[in-house]
């Protein structure tokens, strides 16, 4: 009985190092409920967790805007190049 | 696909495959290179040799295949020049006790401070929004080495952030 339950729960180690790959996604179905579970009843990873969000959601905040002129340079170059106009000495075909 | 493409339908795939992907390219290449100048050579770069090499790519996950010319462009062109990393971004707030601005401001200068494969996988997955599978073609590494990477690199800025008692921000969702 108790090795089946813990087989069936996680240890705070475990989903230690569980947990970026769980933030992400990255985790398939089986092991995030898992995850998930011990999440609802342990304090210590609940905080982890919520600092971890707010600091994943503070990295997005501060992603930079892409450069509009930069954008704009380089696809018109890919169009460039859809269109088969490719710079002088650049024409040589790959390997 | 897999046949030699000519003419018309080699340009074709390019538009298909290559075009819609340039934005997330920039992003990956302004991480790579922390430069905004560097970057857009690198994506120049990148763009040519996906041009000439996309008669021989199958159409199936282009993502995939442009990450991995953008990783081989890069890892090249290291080699010739070294690549200034960029400050971090002078953070121009102002003066602000506002708790959310501090933790903002802690969690950008630990980022900063993070060893460079540390930086570059967090940035990755959390400024571009790469999988943990791009991230490791980009890189040309094993996604276990990803995860490994982002882990401590995380757990650094946890750290820091928290030594910096900084409180946080209540859920409010």
């Amino acid at each position: 009985m108790m090795l089946h339950r813990r087989r069936e729960e996680l240890r705070c180690k475990e989903v230690g190092r569980l947990l970026q790959s769980y933030l992400d996604g990255e985790l398939d179905e089986l092991w995030a409920r898992r995850v998930a579970r011990h999440l609802e009843d342990c304090r210590r990873c609940g905080m982890a967790v919520h600092t971890y969000t707010e600091i994943k959601r503070s990295l997005r905040h501060s992603a930079d805007a892409l450069p509009e002129d930069t954008l704009h340079r380089l696809r018109a170059f890919g169009r460039q190049l859809a269109e088969g106009r490719v710079p002088p000495g650049e024409e040589e075909a790959g390997a | 696909m897999g046949q030699p493409l000519e003419g018309r339908t080699r340009q074709e795939a390019f538009a298909r495959c290559v075009l819609p992907e340039v934005e997330l390219l920039l992003r990956v290449g302004r991480s790579l290179t922390r430069h905004p100048a560097d970057a857009e050579d690198l994506l120049q770069h990148t763009l040519l040799r996906a041009y000439r090499a996309v008669d021989r790519f199958d159409g199936r996950h282009p993502r995939a295949w442009l990450l991995t010319i953008l990783h081989d462009t890069h890892a090249e062109r290291r080699q010739r020049s070294h690549t200034a990393r960029a400050a971090a971004t002078a953070n121009e707030e102002p003066e602000s006790v506002v708790v959310q601005e501090a933790f903002d401001a802690a969690v950008e200068e630990a980022l900063g401070a993070l060893p460079g494969k540390f930086r570059t996988v967090v940035e990755l997955v959390d400024l571009d929004g790469l999988s943990y599978q791009e991230v490791a073609v980009t890189l040309g590494v094993p996604v276990g080495t990803v995860t490994r990477r982002l882990h401590r690199g995380r757990g650094r800025i946890r750290a820091a952030v928290e030594a910096a008692g900084i409180p946080q921000q209540k859920e409010d969702r």
